[in-house]
């Protein structure tokens, strides 16, 4: 019989999530009643999370091309949200969820970048090492 | 009004954790009348009503702005990031995962001549490798070019040559000069690396057209195993079925399964039409680009002590090198041992297992003409950890598909070559 975890956002609205969804939450594993408030986190972005954790409690296999897709859709939000999802993800401590918004976050750094350092490496002279290393060989 | 305001501000933060960084560059374009500042001045200064990027970093604890530099991993990138902003800088020096994306490679040309003639003296070779050949390899690309300072622009980070712009420039960033850097150089830059990628932008052996080479090397002090995937062309399925592809390597007909059909064996025609003449090419200089690899990290090893993993590839997929922690902690306490004549950690002496298949055809219907793999190890195994029939470094040394390459030719029958260091 699975519980119904209810989950109330700083502006005081109450989302059901089931126990599969909930527990991909280690502080809603960890925590002792099935009412948790989570502070600071507004409906808007704590809906959005809930949606997260359904699709992926009910997709077994996460590496699903499906759940890669609809994760990129995901995570394709504003920067605004974007920012305050990793907070409500790192509050909720779903590791998973927190590691694709960060790494969105990273793919966009990386994005605005542009090529000014030139990076070099030494190295030596391979062929030329080799035709002496063939002709010690006696070839 | 607000401009005297403005200058009653300290110029440094209050409370360093609630007001953004002194580099206020992301805020001079902002007019005046759109700064609101609190009375009592130890809440943030923010411009509104626009939500800029820094604005939501701070949003973020260290921990967590940490996890991003991790992800973002590429070293140029993270250098930016380093110049952003006071919090950045120091917590850039922290990332533990970095990825080194080298330009290009400037070659060593001055190796005297006169080392040569010390190598002359080696003791003979095992007689299959009695035949007379001239170098076979294609010449190396030396890209040694030199880029100085382009022209100075206007930015304001003219000391560093990590070039950082305005956030206004709209994704544009203006460049304050160009110069070299070696991953040495930069990497100085990171005090907890645990993994580290340094990616060059072409393998070090130039190789006829149509001809597959691929090494993969684990070194220590010295070489633990390499293992050399090789073959002297490569066919891409055609839109006819596999079984239409004509063999040339004058085995006869050759069905599909061309690996269960034969014995396994080298056909005679192998050792006179230069066949193996190549493939010891092929592995001395897989050997030799691998050992030059392994000399040139010994700064960066020895600098970051914190490395769990080390791993140098090249954008062709030609070679890697890899170093697991252990290895690594092995050559800081015993230092390698260098080549007399060049830049590179000496090669010991070597048990060398081959296989070879005239023709191969992989699951996905490429086909490998003159497949060959060679499996090596140090002569004298410091540390045999391992029994001497089991392969599994052997298959799993390559990613697909010639993994299954791999797996495919040590089924069929083992040669065993020996090797002289070098």
């Amino acid at each position: 019989m699975s519980r119904v975890f209810k989950l109330k956002s700083s502006d005081n609205e109450t989302f059901e999530v089931e126990e599969a969804a909930a527990l991909l939450s280690e502080t809603i594993k960890s925590s002792s009643s099935t009412e948790i408030t989570v502070p600071n986190v507004k409906a808007e972005i704590l809906g959005k999370v809930v949606e997260w954790c359904n699709k992926h409690a009910e997709s077994e296999d996460t590496k699903d091309q499906l759940i890669k897709e609809w994760d990129a859709e995901f995570v394709s939000v504003d920067q605004h949200v974007l920012f305050k999802l990793i907070t409500a993800a790192d509050y909720l401590q779903i590791k998973e969820l927190v590691d694709q918004l960060t790494q969105r976050v990273g793919d966009m750094i990386k994005a605005k970048t542009l090529k000014t350092v030139e990076m070099t490496y030494p190295t030596f002279n391979v062929e030329r090492e080799v035709q002496e290393e063939l002709k010690s060989l006696g070839f | 009004m607000p401009s005297t305001l403005l200058s009653d501000l300290p110029t440094k933060p209050i409370s360093a954790s609630s007001l953004p960084d002194p580099s206020f560059s992301f805020f001079q374009s902002k007019p005046m009348s759109s700064l609101r500042v609190y009375p009592d001045l130890t809440s943030r200064v923010y411009p509104e009503p626009d939500h800029r990027r820094i604005d939501h970093f701070d949003r973020l604890p260290d921990s967590l702005l940490l996890l991003v530099f991790n992800k973002i991993g590429d070293v140029k990138a993270l250098g930016r990031c380093c110049v952003v902003s006071r919090r950045f800088h120091s917590l850039v020096p922290q990332v533990e995962n970095v990825v080194v994306r080298v330009d290009c490679v400037i070659s060593d040309d001055d190796s005297s001549p006169s080392a040569s003639a010390s190598d002359k003296s080696r003791a003979p070779f095992s007689s299959l490798f009695r035949l007379v050949f001239g170098g076979i390899v294609k010449p190396l690309q030396a890209l040694g070019q030199f880029l100085g300072p382009r022209r100075s622009s206007s930015s304001s980070s003219s000391a560093s040559s990590l070039a950082v712009g305005n956030e206004d420039d709209g994704g544009e960033l203006e460049q304050a000069g160009v110069t070299h850097h070696s991953p040495t150089q930069v990497l100085k830059n990171f005090n907890e690396i645990r993994f580290l990628r340094i990616e060059l932008p072409s393998g070090e052996l130039g190789i006829d057209d149509g001809v597959l080479l691929k090494w993969r090397a684990d070194f220590g002090s010295t070489l633990d195993n390499c293992v050399i995937l090789g073959a002297s062309s490569v066919i891409q399925p055609g839109p006819n079925k596999p079984n239409d592809v004509v063999s040339g390597s004058g085995d006869g007909v050759c069905p599909a399964n061309a690996v269960t059909d034969d014995n396994g064996s080298i056909p005679d025609s192998f050792y006179t039409n230069g066949g193996l003449k190549l493939r010891v090419v092929w592995t001395i200089s897989s050997l030799i680009a691998a050992s030059a690899r392994h000399y040139l990290l010994q700064p960066i090893i020895s600098e970051h002590k914190t490395l769990d993993s080390l791993v140098l590839t090249d954008a062709d997929g030609q070679g890697v090198l890899y170093m697991n922690r252990e290895q690594l902690e092995e050559l800081r306490v015993k230092p390698l041992s260098a080549s007399s004549a060049s830049k590179r950690t000496l090669v010991p002496a070597l048990n060398m297992r081959l296989w070879y298949a005239p023709q191969l055809e992989l699951p996905d219907g490429v086909v490998l003409k003159g497949a060959t793999l060679v499996a090596i190890r140090p002569s004298e195994q410091s540390n045999p950890k391992k029994e001497v029939s089991d392969l599994s470094w052997v298959s799993t040394a390559f990613e697909e598909p010639y993994g299954t390459a791999a797996k495919m030719l040590v089924k069929r029958r083992t040669y065993c070559l020996e090797m002289n260091s070098f």
